[in-house]
């Protein structure tokens, strides 16, 4: 599974929101760390999404990636995430990094770092939001 | 270093979040229970452990890379294997 969530920003109306991108490997699942090539050459079959701002062309201003086996539940999602921001955070962004079967990647603009938290907290709500709505 | 030290981390970004969540307060019941469970977990903490949490704490704010993500979306069709966003 391949979970995304981007806050962008349209270029010609200025407007804001949260997409959200749900994809699903089926029968492919892994242990551990994803296989080389999941999400960026394999990110799965699109299954699901949320759309407040219609793309393309949309600046993304921050993202959150979410990579687990489709069989995970959100409890190992929730506690793989607070891990990983746990120990993170005192790095640069962009961040990556695993904990258990889960891998993640984070990135936002310069000018949304001051409430940080907020904007990360905004898109795992949004991840979470859809993925509990398609448990497929 | 020791579990404990990953663990106190991961509990106190989950307050931060659930804050967030909440609007920026959680309840004096919510905000008890984090608080509990932090204290335990510190308490557990080696002192050189503590040193570090207190450290991180007083850190600077974030930093990134570069001002900009340089990124946009793109559209995905339901059913396809494409990615939802590339290099501006």
């Amino acid at each position: 599974m391949y979970l995304t969530t981007h806050h962008v920003a349209s270029p010609t109306s200025n407007r804001e929101g949260v997409n959200v991108f749900l994809y699903l490997h089926g029968s492919y699942t892994w242990q551990g760390s994803p296989p080389p090539g999941v999400p960026d050459q394999n990110p799965g079959t699109l299954t699901a999404q949320s759309i407040s701002v219609q793309p393309p062309g949309n600046h993304v201003r921050s993202f959150l990636d979410i990579v687990v086996p489709d069989d995970a539940n959100w409890e190992e999602v929730r506690a793989g995430f607070m891990d990983f921001i746990g120990r993170v955070q005192r790095t640069p962004m962009p961040w990556n990094g695993h904990s258990g079967r889960c891998f993640f990647r984070a990135g936002m603009d310069l000018g949304l770092t001051n409430r940080w938290h907020r904007e990360v907290a905004v898109l795992y709500r949004a991840a979470q939001a859809l993925r509990l709505a398609n448990p497929q | 270093m020791t579990n404990t030290l990953d663990r106190y981390r991961a509990l106190l970004t989950e307050l931060l979040f659930e804050r967030e969540a909440a609007g920026g307060d959680l309840s004096e019941e919510e905000e008890s229970y984090y608080v509990a469970r932090l204290d335990t977990l510190w308490q557990s903490l080696l002192p050189a452990e503590q040193d570090v949490i207190d450290a991180e704490l007083a850190a600077p704010e974030l930093t990134v890379s570069g001002e900009e993500l340089r990124l946009v979306d793109c559209v995905v069709a339901q059913g396809s294997s494409e990615m939802p966003r590339k290099a501006a």
